[in-house]
């Protein structure tokens, strides 16, 4: 019987195909709904955790990719968090390569134009802010940079919304000193 | 002036950092899309329908025959693939703007990496020229200092490829890449033109991470999982914290490090080339009842001479004063023992050892220079922030490069006075 067999064998792959189809208009519509909005705050969050543009792009354009093939797990779930989170590992992963850091402690990016004095009163906070370890910058990024809640700070890090706290705490603890030179009270903003 | 507040502030800070940054038109909608599709559709095409896969394997196969029939006597490419020869015309000279890596060899002589080329200068770094060009993405690549033998693990469409070359990259040839169950490389490093080693990571969570370590003892042609970072057998690489790096200075002595939330320095330490591995203690600097530690601790990848001196960076350190600083630790045994020896206030973002006692790191806008094991320190250079530093690296005691990150991609400076001085030489 192998003409049935054969024939068999055509109609599964037809139904795949079929289903690969409309599987996959349905995953570009969702891509285009939750995941493309969030390109720019993802190349945006990993320009601040890496050391150069490109570092960056690379770490959107895989992790765009990653989301693309789990879109399928993202189901209920809050898609910013959710894709932040595959960026911010993404860029923690980068950041790990020999090349680009020996102990994935320091990030600074060269400054090659200079600073308008408007920017003078808070080039030492960016400073500072660069210097942060990546762990406490994220924290700060997501929360202040690009206006995360704290749960969904805590999601994307993986966390809990009190060791979201916590890190936010430390962060903003060693920024006391800059955040005095703009004549503001960490202590009091720290809620 | 009015004072910015302070969430506002904190938002500027960052603002200043990537604001300048226009999205690049590879992530723009249409074109991340298409890019997505492409590589979806060649990992999709990869899983399913394995009949028709092997049809047309079948298929192939009879091609290739009746190729090689055709083509016996026409030259073949050099990495055994079906892509035509390469012509030899003098190289063309290659952009070094994205170099990602260099290997000095000797005074004049070094490679360059880009993330898909391999570049090499004869002339101190002044030109460069193209060896060979890869089609994915370098991920790792690693060289002898004989200056013939290098390696290059890529990644094209999620599959490793690795090539090597013995002539110093006059050609390269495609070796077997380790058949891991990941395609993310953490490190590979080569002892000699036979023993090498590869470690991949499986998966991170919560700071923890499994990985694979494979090795090979021919080249690159044939390889053996030698362990598997995921359990807590006696002997295995635990599952705990991120693994930084692994390094060799024998067959069979290695390190492998990591980075850990609020705990120990993660050091282990192998014998039997890998196989099983044992915990590695780090001592307390002297007066200290013990080093305490604060927030990711990270272990860097211990740097090695010929004659068995390394050192290796640890941390950061919370020091008496409550600055954070690096320990470095000094071995002259081979690794067997390690002793604190110095610290920095800062984390290097890159190290040499040139010789026992003689290191040079950078980091913080500086460079610095020791030659009796960080005892006393001198700044290189002019004093002017050089910025993020890739990678520093001398061939002797007087001749250097430093690889620094730039906006625009990589520049690279070189010193022939132990460091006094540096000048451009590409960007």
């Amino acid at each position: 019987m192998p003409a049935k067999v054969y024939m068999g064998v055509q109609r599964s792959v037809a139904r795949q195909e079929f289903s690969e189809v409309a599987k996959a208009s349905s995953r570009e519509a969702d891509f285009d709904q939750l995941i493309v909005p969030l390109i720019e705050p993802a190349y945006r969050l990993a320009l601040s955790m890496l050391d150069t543009p490109a570092d960056a792009e690379d770490a959107v354009q895989e992790s765009a990719l990653r989301a693309w093939r789990s879109l399928h797990q993202l189901r209920r779930a809050n898609p910013r968090p959710w894709f932040l989170a595959i960026v911010a590992r993404r860029c923690l992963t980068l950041r790990r390569n020999r090349w680009r850091s020996l102990l994935g402690l320091q990030h600074r990016e060269v400054s090659v134009q200079p600073l308008d004095d408007s920017i003078v009163a808070r080039s030492d906070l960016s400073r500072a802010l660069r210097r942060l370890p990546p762990q406490l910058r994220i924290v700060l990024f997501l929360h202040y940079y690009l206006d995360l809640s704290l749960a969904e700070v805590a999601a994307t890090l993986g966390i809990t919304i009190g060791a979201t706290k916590t890190r936010i705490h430390r962060a903003l603890a060693r920024l006391r000193p800059h955040l005095s030179d703009i004549g503001e009270d960490a202590d009091a903003q720290i809620q | 002036m009015q004072m910015p507040k302070f969430n506002s502030a904190i938002r500027d800070g960052f603002a200043d950092q990537v604001d300048r940054h226009s999205l690049p038109p590879t992530l723009e909608s249409s074109n991340l899309k298409s890019s997505i599709r492409s590589r979806a559709s060649m990992q999709r095409d990869k899983s399913v329908w394995p009949g028709v896969i092997a049809t047309v394997i079948a298929a192939a196969l009879i091609a290739a025959l009746v190729s090689i029939r055709i083509s016996a006597h026409l030259p073949t490419s050099n990495d055994g693939g079906t892509a035509p020869p390469k012509p030899t015309i003098a190289p063309a000279p290659a952009n070094t703007s994205g170099l990602q890596a260099i290997r000095p060899l000797s005074a004049s002589e070094l490679w360059g990496v880009t993330d898909r080329a391999v570049l090499k200068s004869s002339d101190g770094g002044n030109s460069w020229h193209v060896t060979r060009e890869f089609a994915g993405r370098i991920s790792q690549f690693d060289s002898l200092s004989d200056g013939t033998s290098a390696w290059v693990l890529a990644v094209s469409g999620g599959q490793l490829q690795l090539f090597e070359t013995a002539d110093g990259g006059k050609s390269w040839h495609a070796a077997n890449a380790p058949p891991a169950n990941s395609a993310e490389s953490v490190e590979m490093t080569f002892i000699d033109p036979s023993h090498g080693w590869i470690l991949f990571s499986t998966g991170a969570a919560a700071g923890s991470e499994g990985v694979e370590l494979w090795s090979t003892s021919d080249g690159g042609q044939a390889w053996t999982l030698d362990s598997k970072g995921s359990g807590a057998a006696t002997g295995s690489i635990p599952f705990s914290c991120e693994k930084t790096g692994v390094s060799f200075d024998s067959p069979n002595n290695g390190w492998l490090s990591g980075r850990c939330s609020g705990g120990t320095p993660f050091l282990y330490t192998t014998q039997d080339g890998g196989k099983t591995w044992s915990e590695q203690s780090l001592p307390a600097p002297a007066g200290w009842p013990s080093a305490r530690l604060e927030g990711d601790i990270a272990v860097g990848r211990p740097s090695f001479t010929a004659d068995g001196a390394a050192i290796l960076p640890v941390g950061p350190v919370a020091a008496r004063s409550g600055q954070l600083q690096t320990l470095f630790y000094e071995s002259t045994d081979h690794g067997r023992n390690w002793r604190p020896m110095s610290m920095v206030p800062f984390a290097p973002s890159a190290v040499d050892i040139v010789s026992v006692g003689f290191w040079i790191i950078a980091g913080n806008g500086i460079v610095e220079a020791t030659n009796d094991s960080g005892q006393t320190w001198v700044q290189l250079g002019s004093g002017q922030d050089i910025g993020l530093v890739r990678e520093i690296a001398f061939s002797g005691t007087q001749d250097g490069w430093l690889l620094r990150a730039t906006s625009t991609g990589a520049s690279l400076l070189k010193t022939t006075d132990g460091g006094k001085t540096w000048i451009m030489v590409a960007s």
